[in-house]
């Protein structure tokens, strides 16, 4: 049962980090801050998902103890998933454990011991350290050992030795100011993958980030392999890239959609088709023809500029037809969202299906965006059989372009804002049905 | 047919700028793309023409947020026969 793991992993962790003194709301502290202790240096980084930090950190707390040296650890691991989604800072995918050495040589010191008790273990890539040794779980960068007086860990300062002040950049090319020369011993060359492993295809150029978070990102790219070239979509899945709790990664997931899009194309449902779908480093990619048109909602839009219940039930008869096509192939959608709906001379496509399962299916985690969700619908592990989370998106879109607003939770709300819009009894109707399956 | 040649322009161009010209020019496409198909084969004079066409902006690189592994990949291509952002893709 998926819906044990996370209960034992979470006792697991309280066990182990009851022991660690010092605590705030997010973080574990393996003692107190001294006056010796330095404002900036090497940190070391350790990276796990939270289905393997408690391992990781049964095998490196002796080693840190043995030192010891000051680190933290997240207090949950709902803070850990939280951080490995990146959505608040991609920088931060993967930062489980931060050590704070003393000196330059602890660090290295302490670099090559955590190396060496976490080998064979797993954990994303930290975006913007420099990893230890290749498939390491270790990485560093130089930084700030103190937050900024304002409490934001992105405002933290470093000095150069001439005592000028630099921004602390948790970005590109930052890990290693320019005034130090690392300490640890270079990383060996990566091997010149790209000439093994038989016939390569050189031609996508990304241009363009349309989202970057710890699963993977998608981005806007020019397929220069045919002629003229043409304008794609590249889904990236990375390895150990946001870990659910069910083990499932952004390799997996972008495989599991290029199943679901496989079938729903074949089904005559109008889903971006793919072009070419390959391996790199370990992480998984899916070349998606880019869908012409506007999306109903940009990404973060709550509400339309001009509702109209007629609108409303326009979108409402294409897109129930959609889905309707969805479910008889077997699927439920489970991200149905206006960002999601393109719409071009007409015509409706509908993307991202990442989190598609089957109508049947019931051991599975939930997914979907909070707004479009059914509520409470995201605290449980399990699903029941049936397409309620298309139905309940489908209710939430067609309310929003009626009225302006997500539904509110209240009937009586709810029926306010109808009236203000003038829809009719039928079209109310039709809505609520759709919106009452989970309330 | 013999792809058409492009003399090196005097710096290289943007991201921003190569992909305008890309769409806008099937036979630049054509030429570019051969050229990174020669420099994967090992052949360096055809590295040094792709770097010679392109370098992508720092900050167009940071936009990306590409991580460093993969950035690395891309910083040391030009120095080499190795793939630039080109490259990005893989395996057929």
């Amino acid at each position: 049962m998926i819906s044990q793991i996370p209960h034992k992993l979470r006792r697991r962790w309280a066990r182990y980090t009851k022991a660690l003194p010092f605590s705030d709301a997010r973080w574990r502290y393996s003692r107190a801050l001294r006056k010796t202790d330095p404002v900036q240096g090497w940190k070391i980084h350790l990276s796990a998902t939270q289905l393997s930090a408690s391992e990781i950190f049964s095998r490196v707390h002796p080693v840190l103890a043995k030192h010891g040296v000051l680190f933290k650890v997240p207090a949950t691991l709902e803070m850990l998933e939280e951080l490995n989604s990146g959505i608040r800072q991609f920088s931060q995918v993967g930062k489980f454990l931060t050590v704070y050495p003393r000196s330059a040589a602890e660090a290295t010191d302490l670099a090559r011991e955590l190396d060496l008790v976490t080998r064979n273990l797993c954990g994303p890539e930290i975006p913007f350290d420099v990893r230890y040794r290749k498939n390491s779980l270790v990485y560093y960068r130089y930084g700030s050992f103190r937050r900024a007086d304002d409490g934001s860990a992105e405002a933290g300062v470093i000095f150069d030795p001439s005592g000028k002040p630099h921004k602390d950049r948790r970005e590109f090319g930052h890990a290693i100011p320019r005034w130090f020369a690392s300490p640890f011993k270079r990383s060996p060359p990566r091997p010149n993958d790209l000439n093994v492993g038989g016939p390569l295809a050189p031609g996508y150029l990304p241009f363009r980030a349309i989202m970057q978070r710890g699963k993977g990102g998608v981005y806007e790219a020019v397929d220069l392999s045919i002629s003229p070239a043409r304008l794609v979509i590249i889904k990236e899945g990375r390895r150990n890239g946001e870990t659910a709790w069910d083990g499932k990664d952004g390799y997996a997931r972008i495989k599991h959609e290029s199943r679901v899009l496989r079938m729903l194309g074949a089904a005559g449902i109008p889903v971006p088709q793919i072009f070419h779908e390959f391996s790199r480093d370990g992480n998984q990619y899916l070349v998606l023809e880019k869908i012409v048109g506007r999306p109903l909602l940009q990404q973060g839009v709550t509400g339309p500029r001009k509702v109209s219940w007629r609108r409303a039930q326009n979108i409402l008869s294409q897109l129930s037809v959609l889905l309707s096509k969805v479910h008889k192939a077997g699927w439920v959608w489970r991200d149905c969202k206006p960002s999601h709906v393109f719409l071009h001379d007409g015509m409706m496509r509908i993307i991202d299906f990442e989190g598609a399962c089957r109508i049947s299916e019931t051991e599975v985690l939930p997914w979907g965006s909070p707004n479009y969700s059914p509520p409470g619908y995201h605290k449980n592990f399990s699903r029941p059989a049936g397409q309620f989370e298309d139905d309940y998106a489908l209710g939430t879109i067609v309310f929003q372009f009626a009225t302006g607003q997500l539904p509110s939770p209240t009937k009586r709300t709810r029926a306010r804002l109808y009236t203000r819009t003038g829809a009719p009894r039928f079209f109310r109707d039709n809505v609520e049905r759709l919106l009452r399956i989970s309330r | 047919m013999a792809t058409k040649k492009f003399p090196n322009p005097k710096r290289p161009h943007s991201l921003k700028r190569i992909v305008k010209k890309i769409i806008a020019d099937p036979d630049y496409a054509k030429f570019i793309h051969g050229e990174v198909r020669k420099a994967r084969g090992g052949d360096r004079a055809a590295a040094a023409r792709v770097a010679a066409h392109f370098k992508p902006l720092r900050s167009e690189l940071k936009a990306l947020k590409i991580p460093a592994s993969q950035m690395n990949t891309v910083l040391e291509c030009s120095e080499c026969t190795r793939p630039i952002l080109i490259d990005f893709a893989a395996h057929v």
